[in-house]
């Protein structure tokens, strides 16, 4: 087996990758191991060179931006996956019996505005949001609770701002709230916004269901098949 | 190599390897390609991670980290979307070149 950097050196090249900004823990353990790789395949070939020179060699043949677009790069395309991991999630949630329920639920969220008009919409839309924010803070309590910096991980910040984010929907159902006549000491909304309010309500608790549920669990499981070699835990 | 040439291929280069090799790391990629090409290709570390990174995002690459001893490596290798991808791309290369060849390098007329 080809000679192996120590532990000293590679944790010289931690430092130097922090050193260089980049302070995504993830991240480092990536760039860390590619320069390792190389410097053991330049000092190979040449037994004279020094550490030191071999890391300096390698770290030439970066962009001259240095690890910045390799971050930059990261960052776009974690936010793709959790786009992509969080879609799926969501189409495998509707099987029959909870399209049923989403069912249920829009006419009860129906029920509520034609019954109340935009003032019930707007509690609707209210609790939605409460429950969110809620979800949030339990979120990070548990974050919390088991001492990680959010901010250390880039696949765990781009994943909670993926899904902490979302609030378009109560914005959307605000705005359409917003536009309604005030007639007869009543908000009216009619038919078509009372449905369009209806969908957009039943939406929102939708989202805040999976914020609840869907999320926690697939963080779990992201930590747990990738990440296990950070050290995290998420009880 | 001119290198607009090479970025247009940088996607089958790397899931060809994979599909060939089973799963490499990302260093090893770029060894095997120069080492494949005897130094002619050289794929650059600004451009292999991101495209490692967007692969992986789309679910046509998936990626195991595991301990070598003194460090922790990824490793890369193919999906089932993946497979199915390089064929595609295998077989668009192919037609590619095909062209190519014919427009760029035609066969002299016989009479």
């Amino acid at each position: 087996m080809d000679k192996q950097l120590s532990k000293e050196q590679i944790d010289e090249i931690f430092n130097f990758v922090k050193s260089k900004y980049v302070r995504y823990v993830d991240l480092q353990y990536e760039l860390v191991d590619h320069l390792a790789s190389a410097i053991e395949d330049e000092m190979k070939k040449d037994t004279k060179l020094s550490f030191s020179s071999a890391l300096s060699k390698v770290y030439a043949r970066f962009p001259v931006t240095g690890f910045t677009h390799f971050v930059a790069e990261k960052q776009v395309a974690l936010t793709s996956y959790w786009r992509r991991r969080w879609f799926q999630a969501f189409k495998s949630y509707f099987t029959p019996p909870r399209v049923f329920l989403t069912f249920l639920l829009f006419v009860f969220c129906f029920s509520i505005t034609s019954a109340f008009g935009s003032n019930g919409a707007g509690t609707l839309l209210v609790i939605s949001l409460v429950l969110k924010i809620f979800t949030m803070i339990k979120i990070h309590l548990k974050v919390r609770r088991n001492n990680i910096k959010v901010s250390d991980f880039l696949f765990f910040s781009t994943g909670l701002a993926f899904f902490m984010g979302n609030f378009w929907f109560e914005y959307f159902g605000f705005q359409v709230l917003s536009n309604v006549e005030f007639l007869d000491g009543v908000w009216q909304l009619g038919l078509n916004k009372t449905i369009i309010i209806s969908l957009i309500t039943t939406l929102t608790f939708l989202f805040t269901h999976a914020n609840f549920i869907i999320f926690p669990k697939m963080l779990t499981d992201e930590i747990r098949s990738k990440y296990l070699h950070l050290g995290l835990n998420l009880n | 190599m001119n290198s607009n040439l090479l970025r247009g291929s940088l996607d089958t280069i790397i899931l060809k390897l994979l599909a060939d090799h089973g799963e490499l790391y990302g260093y090893e990629i770029t060894q095997k390609v120069k080492d494949l090409t005897k130094g002619d290709i050289s794929i650059t570390e600004g451009a292999l991670y991101p495209l490692l990174h967007k692969l992986e995002a789309k679910n046509v690459l998936q990626a195991e980290t595991r301990s070598i001893g003194n460090r922790y490596r990824k490793y890369y290798k193919l999906t089932p979307k993946g497979n199915q991808e390089v064929e595609s791309l295998l077989t668009d290369m192919e037609s590619y070149l095909h062209q190519m060849t014919l427009l760029l390098f035609p066969k002299s007329q016989t009479i």
